[in-house]
């Protein structure tokens, strides 16, 4: 197919077939995708644009090298979420760098104070919500973050984080319960 | 974040003349990886068997250790933990690789390390039924190049009493004595003190067995270990390096 007659509502599928003959296919496939991963890293790990934009920049050019290794059994936004998060694990682990305060936007923290809201059924300030998110454990905030975010269903989730589904449904709910701990009554 | 990253990302991939790597190479890849799955799962399969059977004092004839090089023999009959250390090594790669090249991450650890073990486990019963190893080394002297058959031994004499190997089929069994009729027909009076021989070695009538000791008088023979033989029909063991 001709890059000419690669229109943006072509499945992801066959951009990927076509991004492998021709760059600019590619270029569809990252205007379709990296807002959503840039706020999945912004959410995820409270890194700075700067920070954000290298690890996007190198995820977008693996996903690139790698497109003949792409498994068309999850969909290539499962993919990019995989490919992504490896790629920020290893930053954080190479740099040493430690999640910043509050990079994200009042629109952001508005969702995030709802989602946290609707995951432990009781009402909190931004303030507090934000403290709460911040002192989760990576570990429990990926799997929040990933479910009531990013609103991704566990069978993605499984596939992204690497891990059982039960697995991920106890680290969930775990998150849920130190959410809870952290945010006293007083804080209402 | 500007919306040229992706014409910035464009930019640099064909500044660069970055380019997807080429499914040949990513297929070479995979079958190499899978190659690598296959090859310890049939190690793992092979050591794992051998563990049970040391553990249950079964055949340990079963591997013709005594085909080996002396040391390799050594260390296979008198250090087990070798078996078990390797096999746990093998086991570890093959487990890394599952998780890598399959989706088994969708499964817990346990599913998968228990499903592992079965299948090494039924691999390993397969190879000993089948006499696999016994076939392979049977048959791997006429494929190789004459020069290169000295190597696996198939012209050195078979071992003889003389040697300090005495073996064939049981005949009666006494206290701390049995009566053994070897290969050419001879029959031999096998000594041994019940305190050095392990209760669990004792063969008995018309077992095939293999005695290491050495000839007391003639046609008497005192053994210090005594195993099961489980050669070929009709064939020899295989002679001592």
């Amino acid at each position: 197919m001709p890059v000419s007659a690669v229109l943006p509502e072509h499945s992801d599928r066959s951009l990927v077939d076509e991004a492998i003959r021709s760059p600019h296919a590619f270029k569809l496939l990252v205007d379709r995708y990296w807002r959503q991963l840039y706020a999945f890293l912004k959410r995820l790990y409270f890194l700075e644009h700067e920070e954000i934009e290298d690890i996007l920049q190198e995820s977008f050019l693996k996903i690139y090298r790698n497109l003949g290794a792409f498994d068309d059994t999850f969909s290539f936004s499962t993919w990019a979420y995989q490919i992504t998060r490896n790629c920020a694990i290893d930053s954080l682990r190479k740099k040493r760098v430690r999640p910043q305060t509050v990079s994200l936007s009042e629109e952001e923290w508005e969702h995030i104070l709802v989602a946290t809201m609707a995951s432990t059924d009781r009402t909190f300030t931004l303030e507090a919500t934000t403290k709460a998110i911040q002192a989760l454990p990576l570990k429990y905030r990926e799997p929040f973050t990933l479910f009531y975010l990013e609103q991704k269903t566990y069978e993605e989730m499984v596939d992204i984080l690497k891990k059982p589904k039960g697995t991920i449904a106890s680290l969930v709910n775990r998150a849920k319960v130190l959410l809870r701990e952290q945010l006293h009554p007083s804080t209402l | 974040m500007n919306d040229d990253f992706s014409q910035r990302l464009l930019d640099k991939i064909e500044h660069e003349q970055i380019h997807p790597i080429p499914r040949s190479a990513i297929l070479f890849r995979k079958i190499a990886i899978w190659v690598l799955l296959l090859l310890c799962l049939g190690c793992s399969a092979f050591l794992g068997v051998l563990v049970v059977l040391a553990f249950f004092h079964i055949d340990l004839e079963f591997l013709r250790v005594s085909s080996l090089g002396p040391m390799l023999r050594l260390l296979l009959a008198y250090i087990p933990v070798v078996w078990l250390v390797l096999f746990l090594l093998f086991f570890c790669i093959e487990l890394l690789l599952v998780r890598r090249q399959t989706h088994a991450y969708r499964y817990p650890t346990s599913v998968i390390i228990g499903m592992m073990m079965l299948g090494a486990l039924f691999g390993g019963l397969g190879f000993y039924a089948t006499h696999l190893p016994e076939r392979i080394e049977s048959s791997l002297p006429g494929h190789l190049p004459p020069h290169i058959r000295p190597w696996f031994q198939p012209d050195r004499p078979l071992p003889r009493p003389e040697d300090g190997v005495l073996f064939g089929k049981v005949q009666t069994v006494q206290t701390e004595s049995f009566s053994l009729r070897d290969e050419p027909g001879h029959l031999w009076q096998v000594q041994f003190d019940s305190k050095k021989i392990d209760v669990r070695q004792l063969p008995h009538p018309d077992q095939d067995v293999i005695v290491e000791g050495h000839i007391e008088q003639r046609e008497v023979f005192r053994a210090d270990a005594i195993r099961p033989y489980r050669g070929q029909p009709g064939g020899p063991p295989p002679p001592r390096p």
